[in-house]
């Protein structure tokens, strides 16, 4: 069953005098489970794709269905809804809240969601234990290394339970070994039915894809199941 | 998830020290400055407000219209209070209250003199409510020569002892009285102020069937249903009745006659509520508070609370970078924009709760100053008043939604998919608002910058204006009748006192006059209103006036005894040519006298300079009441000692009171110099507040443009140049501030000297002062930032971006 289905998608951005393409007639479809790597050079449009693909900005035209939504013109209101329960998002630079602990910020998203508080307290537990970072849960971001900021905004991002995790660059500002480990956590979630968007320079990351969407220029150049590659 | 913003509020707080000290510390400032005009403000319009029926009470005034001159008084006939009640039924009961003055107060070996001595009637303690904490309210100052006295003197004369029924030995004729009562302290909060009351019985002549002399205060009380306009129109007929047959006798003229001619005589009523701050009458027993003053006051606060909200916007607005991630993160985490605001609003009200508190302390520990500069009583208790927290909790309310609409309305405006990418700078486009609000606080702080150098120019125009004589030096006795028979034997023992320049008997003590009557020109059927009081031969040296014509009252002449001499403005008023061979009738004695004017003297101020000149006529005495000293040494310690010496001879135990001439002209002016230190106290805060802002938007600026200054560095730009460049923008706001703020500024201050008959010229250089004073604190304040950002190595500042 597809998770995420665009057509024909354009995202134009005007300035005063230039109108930049940044998206160009996009189709792709995502299936439910996938995990799914998408590459190109700087500036082909693969984080303004991710943007839209998160909620996060409006395409200028064309189709996006997220599950059984159509959610091209979705207003922000709709779409923050739509985003809160359903998407989960790591990024190159972690961001994480400074000013809140490694609990406080997992914490978060239950917090939009209005989960109880006990409740709360039990699931951020869960992924802290499962992130393996429940010993710095009173620690702030700053405390803790790379890795570690990365696993608490994967817990951040798992802890709601979201169908589909977004995942910018996730090991951009890691090194190989803390990137490897990030890698193995995504794929592990993946494995248990999450799907998993990822926006990668890293061949070697996109490797635990199973499928890479090549962009070039605001257009899908090549959609490739893994294995025609025989990597 | 309201602690989860508590939470993110207070790290905030924590993490950036200096800006949330300066946020804190501009919030507290301004709170507390809001706080003590709220407290003076609620004193102000409390006045008597404790009185339990005072809603019902009102006060007789008297409107004259005699000989072209309006009088607008507060004093009223003696048996006016008895008609009061016997002709109007809607009257419950009158009071009259007499201020007495300055007694002589003995008891046994102890004499001191105490002011504020009032004789007042027998049902004052059923009228007013002021508190009675010994004695019998409805009996206390029922018979003659019974006094109330305040705990503070039943304390100074009897210490444990109980006061009641003990004597007392009061006023130069040592007559006994005896104690009835004491009561507490007057309230700070009261028109009438008092350390002793006598009984009315006690004078007779307070019984004098009399309505043409107005000397008193007269209050009335009237039931539920009555009205106030509808008691002036009966007092009206009350005119006809009692004050039109007498009329004839004083005033050569029928009521009707006079009326004809354009006189006016009527009796009017002012609530009780309203004597502090509405009236504007003349004899009021202490100089009332105005209305205006408390517009002033309300808008400085409203002023200052604005200037530390921006401040607020500014400095929360430039840490944005901060809070950006945050704001992107949370977004993304599905936070709608109105939950965010929210959360801003909830932090800055957060922020003000801390400021209001640390202003309560504030407020608590300087009260004592505060109270010096406004001349308040207020206490420290105050602070826990129900209606004061009221309107704390208001503030903090109003002023934490108002400082924190801006930062959130503008943090919650980025757009994720920049924040998130750090692409920060681009939604950062609220300069216009920015200048905006720091001009508004500029256009602020230079309004008033001028209106306080304009408010101190007058001032110190009004005090060293050349009165017409010299103040200086002069020593005053007001109650030289003590004296008695031996008042020329000490006149003469001062006189040869060779570092005493002049010795001078008069009735009147100045500033001030307390005879203006009616005269004529011999020949001449046209009335003139002209102040008049008796002076002796020497008053011309006492005083250093300077004589313009003839000659003063001089030994040489003994037909002097009835002559007068006049002053210039008297001349304008009669229309002379040649005041020395013009007669002046004089209706005061018991018939019409007709007197030589010997001499004109130079105008002098006599009363205040807030009045020009009146006309005024000298009669001649030999002794009186006051007695003007002015000493030549240039020792005025040792004269005073000198003076006590001699006194003593003749009034051994009787202890000599005396005041110095200029401090009783500068106590004029008190109410306007006190308006000049609360504008500058303010006016100081209000600038500091606004300077802190301006720090944090330098600070913010320079964050701003570090990537320009590394560029504008690495093409050669040198410090100096950087340094200019971003002290320009400011320069920029302040100047436009300036230009918006002369007219208000002007305006405000042109009407305020509307009230002073002698007033400064408002001249340009006071607008040129406050501009550049505002631009000069502008660059000291921006200077340090902008020399930061400056001196940054451009290395490290292009690697920011």
């Amino acid at each position: 069953m597809s998770m995420i289905q665009i057509k024909n998608l354009q995202k134009v951005y005007t300035t005063d005098e230039v109108e930049t393409t940044a998206l160009n007639s996009i189709n792709i479809e995502i299936k439910e489970g996938e995990f799914v790597a998408i590459m190109g050079p700087s500036g082909c449009g693969k984080s303004t794709l991710l943007n839209i693909l998160g909620l996060l900005d409006n395409p200028s035209d064309g189709e996006y269905h997220f599950g059984e939504h159509e959610v091209s013109n979705y207003s922000e209101r709709q779409r923050a809804q739509l985003r809160k329960g359903s998407i989960g998002f790591v990024f190159q630079s972690f961001n994480l809240i400074d000013e809140l602990t490694v609990f406080e910020n997992v914490e978060l998203p239950l917090l939009y969601l209005k989960v109880p508080s006990a409740e709360r307290k039990q699931r951020v537990e869960e992924v802290l234990e499962r992130m393996n970072i429940m010993h710095r849960r009173n620690h702030f971001p700053q405390q803790l290394s790379g890795g570690q900021q990365q696993r608490v905004a994967i817990a951040r991002a798992i802890v709601a339970k979201p169908s589909v995790i977004l995942a910018d660059e996730p090991t951009g500002n890691l090194d190989s070994a803390n990137g490897e480990e990030v890698m193995k956590l995504l794929a592990e979630l993946n494995e248990e039915g999450t799907t998993i968007i990822m926006v990668t320079h890293s061949p070697y990351d996109a490797n635990y894809a199973h499928r890479i969407i090549n962009l070039f220029d605001g257009k899908v150049v090549t959609e490739n199941i893994k294995e025609q590659f025989h990597i | 998830m309201l602690t989860n913003y508590l939470k993110v509020a207070f790290r905030n707080i924590t993490k950036h020290k200096l800006f949330s000290v300066i946020n804190i510390l501009g919030l507290t400032i301004g709170i507390a400055g809001t706080l003590f005009i709220v407290m003076y403000i609620q004193d102000e319009l409390s006045y008597d407000r404790f009185n339990e029926k005072g809603d019902r009470i009102y006060r007789v005034n008297l409107h004259g219209k005699i000989a072209g001159q309006e009088v607008h008084t507060t004093s009223t006939a003696y048996p006016l209070y008895k008609a009061l009640v016997e002709e109007i039924p809607e009257i419950e009961q009158a009071t009259r209250v007499n201020d007495m003055r300055e007694w002589i107060f003995r008891y046994e070996e102890k004499a001191f003199k105490e002011d504020k001595v009032m004789a007042v009637d027998s049902n004052f303690f059923n009228f007013f409510s002021y508190e009675l904490v010994k004695g019998n309210p409805d009996k206390a100052l029922q018979d003659p020569n019974s006094i109330v006295i305040s705990e503070l003197l039943a304390e100074k004369y009897f210490g444990d002892e109980n006061p009641l029924d003990k004597t007392m030995a009061i006023g130069n004729d040592k007559s006994s009285y005896k104690v009835t009562g004491v009561f507490a302290e007057v309230p700070g909060n009261s028109h009438l102020k008092f350390n002793a009351l006598l009984s009315s019985s006690s004078f007779p002549w307070m019984n004098r069937d009399q309505w043409l002399s107005n000397s008193l205060w007269t209050y009335y009380m009237i039931n539920k249903t009555g009205n106030p306009a509808e008691v002036d129109h009966k007092m009206d007929a009350m005119i006809e009745t009692h004050v039109s047959p007498t009329f004839v006798e004083f005033m050569g003229k029928s009521l009707a006659e006079f009326r004809n001619e354009g006189g006016i005589y009527r009796y009017w009523s002012i609530p009780l509520y309203d004597i502090h701050l509405k009236s504007s009458l003349r004899d009021e027993p202490e100089p009332p508070g105005s209305m205006s003053y408390i517009w002033i006051m309300t808008v400085i606060g409203i002023f200052i609370m604005v200037i530390a909200c921006i401040n607020f916007m500014n400095l929360t607005t430039a840490k944005s970078a901060g809070r950006a991630k945050e704001v992107g993160l949370r977004k993304t985490l599905g936070s709608l924009r109105t939950t965010l605001i929210g959360q801003f609003l909830t932090e800055s009200v957060a922020y003000t709760l801390i400021g209001a508190v640390l202003a309560m302390g504030v407020v608590y520990a300087l009260m004592p100053l505060f109270n010096e500069i406004s001349g308040k009583e207020l206490q420290a208790s105050q602070l826990l008043n129900i209606n004061l927290l009221g309107i704390l909790f208001a503030v903090i309310i109003f002023v934490g939604l108002l400082a924190g609409s801006y930062p959130a309305l503008y943090l919650t405006s980025f757009k994720i998919t920049e924040v998130l990418k750090g692409k920060l700078r681009a939604g950062m486009k609220s300069g216009g608002v920015r200048s905006f609000l720091v001009t508004f606080q500029f256009w602020i702080s230079i309004v008033l910058i001028i209106c306080t150098a304009i408010v101190y120019q007058q001032l110190k125009y009004v005090q060293n204006q050349n009165l017409g004589f010299d103040k200086d030096h002069i020593l005053l006795i007001n109650d030289a009748s003590r004296l008695d028979k031996n008042q020329v034997a000490f006149k003469n023992e001062l006189r040869a006192n060779t570092n005493i320049a002049g010795v001078s008997y008069s009735n009147n003590t100045v500033p001030g006059v307390n005879n203006t009557t009616i005269f004529r020109g011999e020949g001449d059927a046209a009335d003139h209103m002209m102040s008049t009081y008796y002076a002796d031969y020497d008053h011309l040296k006492a005083l250093d006036l300077k004589l313009v014509e003839g000659r003063f009252f001089s030994r040489d002449f003994p037909s002097d005894s009835n002559a007068v001499v006049i002053n210039e403005a008297a001349v304008r008023e009669m229309g002379w040519q040649d005041p020395l061979s013009e007669k002046i009738i004089d209706f005061n004695g018991d018939s019409a006298v007709s007197r030589a004017v010997i001499g004109v003297v130079k105008d002098y101020n006599y009363e205040s300079l807030k009045f020009n000149v009146r006309p005024l006529v000298l009669h001649f005495t030999n002794t009186g009441n006051v007695l003007y000293v002015r000493i030549a040494g240039d020792d005025p310690g040792r004269m005073v000692a000198d003076i006590t010496n001699a006194w003593d001879k003749y009034m051994t135990g009787d202890p000599l009171s005396y005041s110095f001439l200029d401090e009783d002209y500068d106590a004029l002016f008190r109410s306007e110099q006190r308006l000049g230190k609360v504008f500058t106290v303010f006016t100081v805060l209000a600038i500091f507040i606004a300077c802190l802002g301006l720090f944090g938007l330098a600070a913010f600026m320079a964050e701003q443009r570090t990537k320009e200054i590394g560029i504008r560095k690495v093409l050669g730009a040198s410090v100096w140049s950087i340094t200019s460049l971003m002290s320009a923008e400011f320069t920029k706001l302040v100047l436009i501030a300036f230009v918006l703020a002369i007219y208000p500024a002007y305006y405000v201050m042109d009407s305020w000297l509307e009230g002073f008959a002698n007033k400064v010229e408002i001249s340009y250089w006071i607008f040129a002062l406050g501009g550049l004073s505002a631009l000069l604190i502008s660059w000291l304040t921006v200077s340090y930032q902008s020399l930061k950002a400056a001196k940054v190595d451009p290395v490290r500042s292009l690697k920011y971006e």
